[in-house]
């Protein structure tokens, strides 16, 4: 399990949510039930595999399949529930049949029809319940990847709850004002407006979610980002109520000294005392935060990984590996527990590293090493993306990113020294002519230790035990590579491999055959 | 529409004499037809097209938002090709930014602000059509890019080295850094003949703090325009030189750095949201007290504010690159800036509830929208400052969320107080109303559907989207809030239709609308509903700042023409020239009349910018050539020149015409020039020393490529012209003009040498453009010097021919006066670069 299939313990999550979600009050033992269930089925490795794989194949037919959704929010609860179990199969037998319900995500219809279906006095009660569901939901995720989560993450996720819970009150009034001054058909348009409330309420997870933090920068970030957000919706209902209240109130006889003495009470009391105050309690507690960022010398010096950026994929080299430099791409494997320093660069535009989850973005700029300090509170598996626009397949440019135990990260480097791989592209007699064919067409850009040196495009030593390729366009698995050797410019347009049409498919298959097995 | 019918309208009650008085003016200002009305230069008609063809950039910059959420609506769509989604980002953003936003908000501000200070027309009649054309030009050779399918596509900020020739080989950049330039020659026109037309036209007696806030708010306006276009200029010129000529100022490998192209972005781009911010809120401040019913409470504090706002809003755009790697301490330094400029925005907001708090207001149709403004305002404010932290700030850096709060700050504070300000002046424009019913549908379609496409979008940011992706895959929680966002975007459109519907519909079936219908205070409403070419029969003499309130006859009087210079009889446009401090009247301002050599120029520019688009160097130079020459011909036209004003009979009592004095606007509208040559070279001064401290490889050679001694030689050439003319205008101060011609062409002869010995400096010095950032910046700079030196001495020939001619002399002496400003400013930024470019590397380099 070293490698896990990260996405489908988030898509196990999310489809979780929604099954929280569509229960009612009465159901809270089948949820308890759901999630167990969940956590006894090891996650199902295969099944999204094969999902992730046919992805950019079927397209249209996903696209199709999402708009019957959308369309159709009101699919009744029954359908949905029935949506639910299919994912669930589809996890436990593998069967790729079921894609269509699993992409579904069938969430779009689930809201609309939970929030029509109650009462506005019932909102605070399900979002206790929601809390409720969100905790088992932690766990379950957690479990699945063989960790259990930190204490104080729980009690953070129901800080937010509670801020949610006010939130929900202010919209309220905010609706309330807005019907005391508007035509009856404007009030109509007031349920869309819890609807919206509601929804904003709904999952924070998903695996490049700033709200759901796995590293105590990011956390932090996020306790800010709660507070700030309290504060301002108190400034923004406070002035908005003032600003509403002036069309309704009496009228009142003033001397021209008594408007003078209120206009100049609102001037600055609104005007200067309370950006003031509100910018110094800001930066108070801000810029200390910010420091947990930077890459201030430590004791122990920190493990030190740096990130090149290219169009469109990211190398990652372990200079302080024991034994040697260790040089990979599209992954990036870190020790959790510790700090680590990433000092990061572009080869060719300016990109951008980004670990939502963990922490801050720094951009990667050529000729500069920019250099940004995380830390993973405990082995998992992280989502990242170029977060600085960079093309044409900005938006496919994908990292995946693994946290693991240290002594599980020194054996990942141990297996990938060079003459580890370089004895690994050599073993087996039967890859010779891939061997050959990868000196002919790829080595000039493409390095494969013991073999080439190229630099221009991913190093490939060990291509096999990633988790997708094309820098997460599609999943890794049998014939995956054969696929992206042969549709790589329908696949990714643009990028920056020649298209292989003037090599035979017998070559590409064997090509293709003979990466997978570079499998440290 | 973009020629109203502007027929004078008699009024019935009037006595004989002032309907003449009216037809009189008119045989003056009024417009002519047919072809002929591509030569008008008033400011009313050129107000309203920059508004109807701001509105056009609008829709398509609208339809291309449209085209991102169809395709952002569900995951993995595949509407738009990749190429085809970057082009469509970057030209909403270019659109609405430069073709919409900023010239929409001056087409108002040169419609209104004559008319708000009691004046006729802005001051440089002819550099508003200028400005109008370049617009128009620039925005369709811009736009027709996507056409093409070779719009730029590398986001709307251009970072390099993604829009470097390498890797942006296509049209596209080139498309962008030439058509942008073009259309920025537009905003500084106008921004230069705003501030000069605010501080030096406005009517008797309206001290500066008797103007209308609106003025305020539009001289901060015009004047961070001029100081805050120019670093982007410099910026597209020098990425258009490495993308056309391989001057590696952004390419690390030769010396360059492309954290400078950010640096002159957003010297330019964070100024450009207050440039937005600032007339919209000077809609506000205009709006509020009228529908308020009572003068707006702390006239002080909101100047005050704005003035802040102006200064600090220059020190704040780093925070648009906090994720750069810039030292903390800077970093420190910014967030606090950035937050700072919470205060003023805050000064204002209070000021406006403290005024509804204080009067009795009414809600209208435009206050529904100031409504609107204030809640999406205020929301975008408090993310802006949540931004402004930089720990948060690296976390949602280019994420959706930063988009949310950009559209926040940008259509809550500059669209919605656009149309509240539109519905509130459209009886004005049209003399009609628009309709109740269609306008409030379209505000509450227009809010929901915002707040649907942009609340939600803060959210989609949280759980981490990034910006700019053409496509999403589904699992990470974004897809239902990506279609909502979607479907509210189209809310949006159909309210914005409905707006525009309206505005449409009304000039034909909108009800006539009563004389100042909302019973405002300030002058534009003294104006005929439409408004006459002249604006105003007579100009008043104005005590307080709230003229219409104080006398609600005064619109009577001045039709009548009880007030000042109600005098048709010389065939002159003219209004008053008065102190830019207290409003006493100083001289009588003569205006040219409609011409065709603005239209002819801006022609031979879009020939230039086109050429340089399609690399037809040779064609681009007589272009230049040609456009300097309609230039300097339309400068011929000035002062004692028979189409000017060759007369200088003035009637008994009043002051002189102003090019018989030393004290025409004229100076004025030089040094407003000068002040952007000056931000512009400053910008020039900070791309040398940053990429001498900061670039990570620029070398300094072992000794300048430089003549000292030559550049020496120049300089002290120079300083003597320079020194000669200044004689020469304290001479013409005394009323001397003894041997006046042949003096202008020994100055101007001293001119040409002085470019003759730098242009020996420069070839001499045998510089490498293509290799080192070193020497490119080098040659920029000289070529900068031989350029304004060559400028002053031909335009000092020019002087020397008019004196001939007898349109300069003792009698008229002002145009001396105007170009020795020029020879001033050569002269210091001549020393200033040898100081830098030649000196220093001596001093500093050994």
């Amino acid at each position: 399990m070293m490698v896990k299939k990260y996405t489908s313990i988030v898509d196990i999550d999310s489809d979780c949510v929604f099954i929280d979600q569509l229960s009612t009050q009465q159901s809270c033992h089948s949820d308890q039930d759901c999630s167990q269930q969940r956590y006894r089925q090891s996650p199902g490795k295969n099944c999204t595999g094969v999902v992730k794989a046919q992805q950019p194949i079927q397209r249209g037919q996903r696209e199709h399949d999402h708009r019957d959704d959308g369309v159709a929010p009101a699919g009744n609860q029954t359908a949905n529930t029935g949506h639910g179990y299919q994912i669930y199969n589809a996890c436990r037998t593998s069967n790729p049949s079921t894609k269509s319900a699993y992409t579904g995500q069938p969430q779009t219809g689930a809201h609309p029809k939970r929030v029509a279906a109650q009462q506005e006095t019932d909102i605070a009660c399900d979002q206790r319940h929601q809390r409720g569901d969100r905790e088992v939901d932690h766990h379950g995720m957690q479990r699945m990847a063989g960790y259990s989560r930190a204490a104080n993450n729980r009690s953070l996720s129901s800080f937010f709850h509670g801020h949610f819970l006010w939130a929900e009150k202010v919209v309220q009034e905010m609706r309330l004002c807005i019907q005391r001054l508007t035509p009856q058909w404007v009030k109509s348009l007031s349920t869309p407006l819890a609807l919206l409330a509601s929804l904003l309420l709904a999952g924070c997870a998903g695996d490049k979610s700033i709200l759901d933090p796995a590293g105590q920068a990011a956390r932090d970030v996020v306790m800010i980002w709660w507070v700030m957000l309290g504060f301002g919706t108190v400034v923004l209902v406070l002035v908005t109520a003032f600003w509403l209240y002036t069309f309704k109130h009496k009228e009142v006889a003033r001397t021209p000294a008594e408007e003078r003495k209120i206009a100049r009470r609102w001037i600055i009391g609104g005007g200067i005392v309370l950006p003031v105050a509100s910018i110094t309690a800001l930066l108070a507690f801000g810029v200390p935060t910010g420091q947990r960022l930077l890459a201030l010398p430590l004791g122990e010096p920190p493990e030190v990984i740096e990130v090149i950026g290219h169009q469109w994929w990211w190398e990652v080299r372990y200079p302080g590996a024991e034994g040697g430099e260790v040089v990979t791409s599209n992954q990036l494997i870190m020790p959790a527990g510790e700090p680590v320093d990433f000092h990061v660069s572009g080869a060719d535009v300016i990109h951008a590293f980004w670990v939502p989850r963990l922490g801050g973005k720094i951009d990667m700029i050529p000729g500069r090493v920019n250099k940004i300090r995380l830390e993973a509170d405990e082995p998992a598996v992280f989502g990242a993306q170029c977060a600085e626009f960079c093309g044409a397949q900005h938006a496919q440019m994908q990292l995946y990113v693994e946290a693991v135990a240290r002594d599980e990260y020194e054996a990942w480097l141990a297996d990938r020294q060079t003459n580890e791989l370089s004895a690994l592209a050599e073993n087996d007699q039967q890859h010779e002519p891939a061997r050959e064919a990868f000196m002919t067409h790829c080595a000039s850009c493409h390095r494969v230790a013991g073999l080439s040196s190229g630099g221009e495009g991913p190093d490939l030593s060990d291509l096999g035990s990633r988790t997708s390729l094309g820098a997460g366009i599609m999943a890794m698995e049998e014939g995956a590579v054969t696929r992206w050797l042969q549709h790589h410019q329908d696949l990714k347009p643009g990028n920056k491999m020649p298209p292989h049409d003037d090599i035979e498919t017998a070559t590409l298959e064997s090509l293709g055959a003979w990466l997978e097995t570079l499998t440290p | 529409m973009t020629t109203i019918n502007r027929e004078v309208t008699p009024q019935g009650d009037l006595p004989e004499n002032p309907k003449r008085l009216h037809y009189d003016l008119h045989e003056i200002w009024g417009n002519p037809r047919g072809l002929k009305a591509l030569t008008i230069v008033n400011h009313s008609t050129l107000g309203l097209r920059f508004m109807v063809t701001g509105m056009a950039f609008f829709l398509i910059g609208g339809l291309l938002a449209m085209l991102v959420r169809t395709q952002l609506a569900f995951p993995d769509q595949d509407f738009m090709s990749p190429d085809i989604y970057n082009q469509v980002t970057t030209m909403h953003g270019t659109v609405m930014m430069f073709l919409f936003a900023i010239p929409m908000l001056e087409g108002l501000a040169i419609y209104m602000i004559p008319k708000m200070i009691g004046a006729r027309d802005l001051v440089c009649p002819r550099l508003t059509s200028l400005g109008y054309w370049c617009y128009l030009f620039g925005g369709i050779i811009l736009s027709f890019s996507l056409v093409l399918e070779m719009a730029p596509n590398s986001g709307w900020f251009m970072y390099t080295p993604l829009s470097s020739s390498e890797y942006s080989p296509g049209l596209g950049s080139d498309f962008w850094l030439l058509g942008i330039t073009f259309v920025e020659i537009s905003a500084l026109s106008a921004g230069v003949e705003l501030v000069v037309s605010i501080l030096r036209t406005r009517t008797q007696g309206m001290a500066l703090h008797k103007m209308p806030l609106f003025a305020w708010y539009i001289l901060a306006m015009a004047l961070m325009i001029v100081v805050g276009f120019p670093p982007l200029i410099l910026g597209s010129i020098l990425l258009e030189l490495e993308r056309a000529v391989g001057m590696p100022f952004f390419e690390v490998a030769g010396g360059g750095d492309p954290i400078l192209w950010q640096h002159l972005f957003w010297l330019f781009g964070h100024p450009e949201v207050y440039i937005i911010f600032l007339p919209a809120a000077g809609i506000v401040s205009t709006l509020i007290p009228v529908f308020a019913g009572r003068p707006i409470v702390g006239y002080g504090w909101v100047v005050f504010a704005i003035a802040v706002t102006g200064f600090i809003s220059f020190g704040l755009w780093v925070h648009h690159m906090f994720t750069v790697g810039i030292p903390q301490l800077a970093q420190a330094f910014f967030s606090a800036a950035s937050m700072l400029v919470a205060v003023p925005t805050a000064i204002q907001v209070f000021v406006w509830l403290a005024t509804l708090w204080l009067g009795k207001p009414k809600m209208k149709l435009p206050m529904l929208w100031i409504m609107g403004f204030l809640i999406i305002f205020v929301c975008g404010g408090l993310t802006g400052v949540m931004l402004a932290l930089v720990p948060f700030n690296w976390q949602v850096h280019d994420t959706h969320f930063v988009v949310a709060h950009m559209h926040y700050v940008l259509v809550g504070g500059m669209f919605f107080p656009l149309i509240a300000g539109l519905y509130y002046w459209l009886p004005l424009f049209s003399g009609r109303m628009p309709s109740e019913t269609l306008g409030k549908w379209g505000f509450w379609l227009t809010f929901l559907g915002f707040n649907g496409t942009f609340l939600i979008m803060h959210w989609t940011g949280l759980l981490g989207m990034p910006r700019r992706v053409y496509s999403y895959e589904t699992g990470m929680g974004w897809d239902i809030f990506n279609l909502l966002s979607s479907m509210s975007g189209f809310v949006m459109s159909a309210g914005i239709a409905m707006v525009l519907l309206d505005f449409t519909l009304h000039f034909r079936f909108g009800k006539p609308a009563k004389h100042n219908p909302w019973n405002a205070d300030t002058l534009e409403w003294a104006n005929n509903m439409p408004p006459s070419a002249y604006n105003f029969v007579s100009l008043p003499s104005v005590e307080t700042r709230h003229p219409l309130w104080d006398n609600p006859d005064l619109p009577r009087t001045m039709a009548e023409g009880q007030h000042s210079l109600a005098v048709a009889t010389h065939g002159r446009r003219e209004m008053w020239g008065s102190d830019p401090i207290t409003g006493k009247v100083r001289e009588i301002i003569h205006l040219p009349g409609n011409s065709w050599w603005p239209l002819f120029a801006a022609m031979a520019l879009a020939v230039v910018c086109i050429s340089l688009l399609t690399r037809l160097y040779p064609l681009a130079g007589i272009a230049v050539v040609i456009a300097g020459l309609f230039l300097l011909r339309w400068s011929w036209e000035n002062g004692a020149h028979p189409k000017a004003a060759p007369d200088a009979e003035v009637a008994p009592g009043d002051p002189p015409l102003h090019s018989r004095t030393m004290d025409g606007p004229g100076l004025w509208a030089m040094s407003i020039t000068l002040l952007a040559n000056g931000s512009f070279f400053l910008s020039y001064l900070f791309g040398w020393f940053y990429l001498w401290t900061v670039s990570p490889e620029w070398q300094l050679p072992e000794s300048s490529p430089l003549s000292l001694l030559g550049l020496i030689l120049a300089g002290a050439v120079l300083t003597a012209g320079t020194g000669i003319f200044e004689k020469l205008v304290r001479g013409l101060r005394q009323g001397k003009d003894t041997g006046l011609a042949v003096d202008m062409y020994c100055i101007s002869a001293l001119g040409f040498v002085q470019v003759a010995i730098t242009l020996w400096v420069l070839l001499s010095a045998n510089l490498a453009v293509t290799e080192t950032s070193h020497d490119a910046v080098i040659m920029v700079g000289l070529a900068y010097a031989l350029l304004h030196g060559g400028l002053g001495a031909v335009l000092t020939l020019l002087q020397g021919l008019r004196v001939g001619y007898g349109y300069v002399g003792a009698h008229a002496p002002f145009e001396p006066a105007v170009v020795a400003q020029w020879w001033r400013y050569n002269l210091v930024t001549f020393w200033i670069l040898v100081g830098a470019l030649a000196v220093l590397p001596r001093i500093i380099g050994s």
